[in-house]
């Protein structure tokens, strides 16, 4: 493969068949699972496990309810009336409503697990049987003799062999050969992806599966500790822990419910004084509507649910703590090649010098670009296609024993040799400016005079506004060689890209562009696509020193990046996005891995954390606020009965003093059920100020939260106040 | 305070300080401990607080009810001197405008009103009621 520019540092054009990383800015969500009866059930054991005490004791929220659930079922047992069983039963049912929404949110990462531990069960592998060390890629490695050993067995270093249909037994780099790889397994993309020996598209994944062809692997990780293994572990939430935001919230959680038991353990001696002594039912009712219930049972779901959108992005977060950050990310540093532009250029016009026709510069280039596959090489063709119907008949002349002169990184020129008629030889060269000068100079010829000025004068323009300039030059027999002019290579940003980062902006989060293009042309594309700031000429060293001077100024950074010379730059940013296609050393040193490797995918990485945050704040608000209705529910039933003047605090018109309280019972545990999808779903999002999302989100959740259980429990208490006997 | 209240409504020793039963009872229990807590140690003129009960457990409520704030509130500040400034941007809210300020003043609020309105309602709000 030859490329006519210096070496593109990208994953470079994406195929054909390849999953559409490049081009969509948005790739479709992969259908969202709606809750279903089957999901529940299967999420009910685990529930019902989850009640244990032990366990149960980390929320102590829950763990209050659950003590308040103990004790009136015990009353419930030695004094059974209708109103304290249905209170029992009612705090039982909050108990399970909670760990059921942990349940559930659990259990869609678990069916992802499941079905990938079954990708991995019994794979056997074809060991290239000589040992290890001597084997050299493209040496004919799948000639030798192969043996049979179970993927269990794999070692880093063994060469295998998969063909068509078979199961790649384990995490390696392709050494030999192209084949085209079903990685839906891992992906969810069914679409066949290309992976070759060389480049970026080496890596494979165990337990995806080979479609056509053969290609030999070289396994890279130790089997039990390969990419899957630790998916499977990431989505089951074995390895979730806390993080600090969930901790911090689990503290203002635990105090107020430390508030609330102190507020309804001192209102027995007010209640008794005043003459209206209260059952501990009823005490441990309110108790249980005043704590923070929904939040409480819903704060795992939320986090769980978080790292499952993420998952079904094809986004695997290491760590909670991750996706957090992600949510408060200030400054996102983008690379521009196949982030913000596709990770190829396009040829979009041609610029003759020196007196040469449009024409025969066009012919030129076409015919130096025919046999050349890179997407530049294929963009010039298309475009002097377009515009020269003559052209085309430069394609004959390009089979009549034309030589192909590859691109090198030496001479960073590549062209065509083709013989004349008349036995002479025909150079055709594009390139580099510099490379094809020295090449024009080394054959004799020149670049002087108008030529030179206009020359010089098209290849500053071409730099100035983002794009790349090649020059093309023509070499007839032994005459000097001569310039015909330049080609403009376009940068094409990609499309939505300036929608997004206006939003990005509308939240208060910086882009800054990497690039190693030089000033100028990195700040023309960083313009056409609105990007705040620009580091041109970038090192890996520059890079680094970029992130830390921003995490000085208290900013939070993100990253994404693929190569080994990133994983400095990834492990030091607070949220570093490895490719999938990337080294082993930056999937190490980053906290996230994309499996889809588009690095565009930033952007709604940094969505999805805001999403989890604003979705806990709304819940807590919503929870808190829910309390107001429930005392106007529970009050006026507690006293009303001794204290009549109290009647005026029913405002709902509750049937009856039992009724009220069951009802408001039973409507904080239904609101559990209710929420959960939401908890899952996430609320709303859309790109806005701080400011603008918390006035918007207080107004639904806080106010909403005020109202709804009014309506709720009247509701509820219009259908328990049917029970007979209450 | 509620704590303090509850005690002096269910020990004789507080009983027996009170002039009125009743609703009123309980108000001039409950406004002497937020009294003693909160501001300047004032009680009603129908409880009698100078007994050694009601001048211990009062002198404890003005204790705990000005050193525990004052303590929380330099822990706060230390925990917020010790984190490094972020620069504002639209990303940040700011602290000055209604919205911060109301929904502050908001969550104190209901936090507090949640807190103490079984009380209350107990007390102030039957005697007004009735």
């Amino acid at each position: 493969m030859s490329t006519p520019l210096a070496p593109v540092t990208r994953p470079s054009a994406p195929h054909p068949s390849a999953p559409p990383t490049g081009g969509g800015v948005t790739p479709p969500e992969r259908t969202a699972r709606a809750l279903t009866w089957a999901q529940v059930r299967s999420a009910l054991p685990s529930a019902l496990r989850k009640l244990d005490p032990r366990e149960l004791s980390r929320s102590p929220v829950l763990f209050v309810v659950e003590l308040g659930a103990v004790a009136t079922t015990a009353l419930a047992a030695t004094d059974p009336d209708l109103f304290s069983v249905s209170i029992a039963v009612w705090l039982w049912a909050t108990v399970v409503f909670a760990t059921l929404a942990e349940s559930v949110a659990e259990s869609r990462g678990k069916a992802q697990a499941s079905s990938l531990r079954a990708s991995q069960k019994g794979t056997s592998a074809r060991r290239v049987a000589a040992p290890a060390g001597t084997l050299d890629g493209g040496t004919g490695l799948h000639l030798l003799p192969t043996v049979e050993v179970p993927s269990s067995r794999l070692q880093v270093g063994d060469v295998v062999v998969v063909e068509a249909g078979g199961t790649i037994p384990g995490d390696g780099d392709v050494i030999e050969g192209v084949a085209s790889v079903d990685e839906s397994a891992i992906t969810g993309e069914s679409a066949p992806v290309i992976r070759e020996s060389g480049g970026d598209r080496s890596a494979v994944t165990g337990g995806t599966t080979v479609l056509s062809d053969r290609i030999v692997v070289r396994i890279t990780a130790p089997a039990g500790h390969t990419f899957v293994d630790r998916m499977i572990a990431l989505v089951e939430g074995s390895e979730r822990q806390r993080t600090p935001n969930e901790i911090a919230l689990n503290v203002l959680l635990t105090s107020l419910t430390i508030v609330f038991v102190l507020a309804v353990a001192t209102l027995q001696p007010f209640a008794a004084y005043s003459g209206a002594k209260q059952s501990l039912v009823v005490l441990v009712a309110l108790l249980v509507c005043l704590i923070p219930t929904t939040i409480g049972a819903l704060l795992s779901a939320i986090g769980i649910a978080g790292m499952d959108r993420l998952v079904r992005r094809n986004v695997l977060a290491m760590s909670g703590r991750a996706v957090e950050a992600a949510g408060d990310v200030d400054v996102l540093l983008l690379d521009k090649t196949g982030t913000i532009t596709h990770g190829n250029r396009f040829a979009t016009e041609v610029l003759p010098v020196g007196g040469v026709g449009a024409l025969e510069l066009a012919r030129a280039a076409r015919l130096a670009s025919v046999a050349d596959e890179t997407p530049e090489g294929r963009s010039i063709v298309e475009l002097v296609d377009g515009m020269d119907d003559g052209a085309r008949d430069g394609r004959e002349d390009a089979a009549r024993g034309a030589q192909l002169i590859p691109f090198t990184a030496q001479t960073r020129m590549s062209g065509v040799d083709l013989p004349l008629p008349d036995g002479a030889v025909r150079r055709l060269r594009k390139g580099a400016g510099s490379a094809v000068q020295r090449w024009v100079a080394s054959t004799g010829g020149s670049v002087t005079g108008a030529g030179a000025d206009e020359l010089a004068a098209h290849v500053e323009t071409v730099s100035v506004q983002g794009g790349t300039p090649l020059v093309v030059a023509e070499q007839v027999g032994d005459a000097p060689a001569r310039v015909l002019g330049v080609v403009r290579l376009k940068d094409v940003v990609k499309d939505g890209l300036r929608e997004r980062f206006d939003q990005l902006r509308a939240m208060g989060i910086r882009s800054v562009m990497v690039t190693g293009d030089n000033a100028t042309t990195a700040r023309a594309i960083a313009q056409e696509a609105g990007v705040d700031d620009v580091l041109a000429e970038a090192t890996p060293e520059d890079k680094l020193a970029l992130i830390r001077r921003e995490q000085e100024g208290g900013r939070l950074v993100a990253m994404a990046g693929d190569g080994t010379n990133d994983a400095p730059a990834l492990a030091q940013s607070d949220v570093g996005v490895a490719m999938n296609t990337g080294t082993t050393a930056a999937k190490e040193a980053g906290n996230m891995v994309d499996l889809d490797s588009n690095p565009t995918k930033l952007l709604e990485i940094v969505e999805i954390g805001k999403q989890l945050l604003i979705t806990r704040g709304a819940l807590t608000t919503f929870s808190v606020a829910n309390d107001v209705a429930k005392y106007f529910a529970i009050l006026p039933a507690m006293f009303a009965g001794v204290l009549p003047a109290l009647g005026v605090l029913d405002v709902m018109r509750l049937s009856s003093p039992e009724s009220a309280i069951l009802s408001a019972v039973i409507f904080n545990a239904l609101i559990i059920v209710v929420l959960v999808p939401l908890a899952l779903r996430g609320v709303r999002y859309r790109p806005a100020s701080a400011s603008a999302l918390l006035r918007r989100n207080l107004l639904v959740y806080g106010v909403g939260g005020l109202i709804a259980p009014f309506v709720g429990i009247k509701l509820v208490d219009l259908l328990v106040s049917l029970l007979p006997g209450l | 305070m509620l704590v303090g209240t509850a005690l002096s409504v269910v020990l004789p020793d507080g009983l027996a300080g009170q002039q009125e039963g009743g609703p009123h009872g309980l108000s001039e229990v409950l406004y002497a401990f937020a009294s003693a807590g909160n501001n300047n140690g004032s009680a009603f003129a129908g409880l009698s607080v100078g007994t050694p009960y009601y001048n211990t457990l009062l002198g404890l409520a003005m204790l705990v009810g000005r050193f525990v704030p004052i303590a929380l509130v330099l822990a706060l500040a230390g925990r917020l001197a010790s984190q490094r400034a972020v620069p504002a941007s639209a990303g940040t809210l700011p602290t000055h405008q209604p919205l911060f300020v109301g929904l502050l003043a908001t969550v104190a609020l209901v936090v507090v009103g949640l807190t103490f309105i079984p009380a209350l309602s107990l007390g102030p709000v039957v005697e007004s009621l009735s």
